[in-house]
């Protein structure tokens, strides 16, 4: 896969207006294949396809003038999903891990991901936030007690003293997080043998599924594995043990559940995901170039540390060579 | 082991150096039987001669462009510069080609000239001969920028500067040259970018410069009476800048007031804030506050002109309030 993007073609050049398209979206390409015009302030140029591969993803369109630098299209192996990609906006924004000990009067929805507003802020120290986190210590109970803000060191004392957690305070376990990255050629090959020995069309995102599936299974001996496959609007089909189905069959879907999550960026612009709402064990994997880039985040509740580290380091690879799945 | 003052310290730096080796010149205006306002390099003329002592015309730009040169083909000069607000006309001598001639040659071309000049407010000097210009320079790649705290430092800088194969320049303050400290008989060097902990301390980092490092001493043995122990370090050179050993002190102690008597917008204090805000922010129980000298003109009147560099009560004062957990801005 290869960004196509509005070349700079001139010193204070900003934006390009795109006089044409020559191809079509999932038209076959080549390299050398003009692929559109581009008019500067001087001249109309013709830009050329620099790889093989299926016009997709085409976000810009006859007449619009395109900052230079901007990914207009994408040359693809395949010719699906020739449409303009979504952009990143429907997106959850990303936001760090949660104030392990953050006051919250309900126990927090899963999905809440809002800033709390600035009259609900704690304002402490840096020092003092990171002691607190590392005790497990709810910097919201000062402020419930009327100590007034801001928050330092020699604050804590006070709150190591004051009586266990309890009613509605809840405090969430830290979230950790593994990353992993490996190369995508061993897929991309399975996925290509695939379709060329079997016209089996395995997409990434089945091919995914299954393999978490059977990392987790083998990292935790967990005997039924539920797969919830995330959509970018937080809605989602629950698969259940998709790795116990052949990867041309599509998994059960059922309405236990979920055992983890799973978000599937291969087709988007997005490399990883760091929500740090581990409700749910939550994995991500994206696109860097030629490596998948793996996210995977969890707490304590779900799983200890090292079986973190062998789902993930299974899934890596599983992902690198995919006869390691299949044995 | 003799007291000298910082006058003195520099003028030995500079006739050890003279003797030691025969390419080393110096070359300003009144530096010969003058021996500078400063009185810093009296007695020198009468040992080295005019050929190595030499007294220039009123013409800044010439007389750097002319050590710029001679550093370029073998020499070693010694450039005194008599107020370092003169160094604004010597800034294409000095940015544009001392800075950068070793860059655009290939690295053929070396300028192993010191820039001697001095800072510093409080002396009724007026506005135009009292400025602190250290971060200026500073923020040029390709100079070293020294700042002598006591006699002691400013020998040891000095010679370490005039060994030096790179341009440096070196700001002394004004007000510190009849200054006197214990300066060993013997020969002794102060590498560049190794920060001194002038006094050790738990609670509260004081970084200071220049005469600034005797205000954070002061200021620190006021907060000791007060039960505060205040750490006290002098970066020595602030290109290149010692943050290994002012990390690690922020790191303890968790606060820290950067001292310095450059205008506080965008200058020396700004930038060690913003590194260690950077490098230590999750060690950090408070803002790191930075003192400068306030950011107007420095007024002729001694009452105005005291009001706007920082003194030990004002440091002392900052201190207690940031130990206290006191918000500085909402």
């Amino acid at each position: 896969m290869a960004d196509v993007i509005m070349p700079a073609l001139g010193m204070a050049q900003d934006t390009g207006k795109l006089v044409q398209w020559m191809k079509a979206p999932g038209d076959a390409v080549v390299t050398g294949d003009v692929l559109f015009e581009v008019e500067t302030d001087k001249s109309v140029m013709e830009v050329e396809a620099q790889t093989d591969g299926f016009l997709t993803q085409v976000s810009a369109s006859d007449g619009d003038d395109v900052p230079v630098g901007q990914v207009i299209a994408t040359i693809s192996a395949s010719a699906e999903n020739p449409t303009a990609a979504p952009a990143a906006a429907p997106v959850k924004p990303v936001e760090t891990a949660p104030e392990p000990a953050a006051p919250t009067p309900e126990p927090k929805a899963p999905t809440s991901s809002a800033t709390p507003p600035s009259s609900d802020r704690i304002l402490a120290s840096p020092k003092a936030r990171r002691l607190a986190a590392q005790e497990g210590l709810d910097l919201g109970k000062l402020a419930a007690s009327g100590v007034p803000m801001p928050y330092h060191v020699s604050d804590l004392a006070a709150l190591r003293d004051m009586p266990a957690t309890s009613g509605q305070t809840v405090v969430m376990a830290a979230t950790k997080q593994i990353t992993a990255r490996c190369a995508r050629s061993g897929s991309r090959d399975f996925m290509d043998w695939m379709q060329a020995d079997g016209a089996i069309m395995v997409t990434p995102a089945v091919m995914f599924a299954s393999f978490a599936s059977g990392a987790y299974r083998a990292a935790t001996e967990t005997p039924t594995i539920i797969v919830q496959m995330s959509d970018p609007d937080g809605a989602g089909t629950h698969l259940r043990n998709p790795d116990f189905v052949r990867l041309s069959m599509p998994a059960p879907e059922t309405e236990e559940d979920a055992t983890f999550v799973l978000h599937d960026l291969s087709d988007s612009f997005l490399t990883s995901l760091r929500l740090g709402d581990t409700a749910l064990p939550t994995l991500s994997i994206g696109v860097d170039g030629d490596s998948y880039l793996i996210t995977f985040e969890f707490s304590s509740e779900h799983m200890d540390d090292s079986q973190g580290v062998a789902f993930v380091s299974g899934l890596a690879r599983r992902l690198a060579d995919p006869l390691h799945h299949l044995v | 082991m003799p007291q000298i003052t910082l006058s003195t310290a520099v003028n030995q730096a500079i006739a050890e150096e003279m003797r030691r080796d025969e390419t080393v010149f110096l070359i300003g205006e009144d530096v010969a039987e003058a021996g500078t306002p400063f009185k810093v390099t009296t007695g020198l003329v009468e040992e080295f001669g005019t050929d190595r002592v030499i007294d220039t015309p009123i013409a800044e730009p010439g007389f750097m462009g002319i050590a710029v040169g001679a550093a370029m083909t073998g020499s070693r000069p010694i450039v005194d510069l008599m107020f370092g607000d003169f160094i604004f006309l010597i800034m294409d001598q000095l940015c544009n080609q001392a800075a950068k001639i070793h860059y655009m040659s290939g690295g053929k071309l070396n300028v192993p000239l010191v820039l001697r000049t001095n800072m510093g407010a409080t002396r009724s000097s007026a506005a135009q001969h009292s400025q602190s210009l250290h971060a200026i320079v500073a923020h040029i790649p390709g100079l070293k920028v020294a700042m002598p705290s006591s006699a002691y430092e400013a020998k040891g800088l000095l010679k370490t500067a005039i060994r030096d194969n790179n341009p440096v320049v070196i700001f002394e303050d004004k007000l510190m040259y009849q200054d006197k400290a214990e300066v060993p008989e013997e020969e002794y060097l102060i590498p560049f970018g190794v920060a001194n902990i002038k006094r050790e301390g738990s609670d509260i980092t004081l970084v200071g410069t220049s005469s600034m490092v005797q205000v954070a001493e002061k200021a620190a043995e006021i907060l000791a009476a007060e039960g505060i122990n205040a750490e006290v370090i002098d970066p020595r050179t602030i290109v290149p800048l010692d943050m290994d050993t002012i990390n690690a002190s922020v790191r303890k102690t968790s606060r820290c007031i950067v001292i310095d008597e450059g205008h506080q917008s965008f200058g020396v204090t700004s930038e060690i804030a913003s590194r260690l805000m950077e490098q230590s922010f999750y060690h950090l129980d408070g803002p790191v506050i930075r003192m400068g000298a306030m950011d107007v003109p420095i007024p002729f009147s001694p009452a105005l002109e005291h009001m706007t560099v920082p003194t030990p009560e004002s440091v002392a004062a900052t201190a207690r309030k940031l130990m206290a957990g006191e918000m500085f801005h909402g």
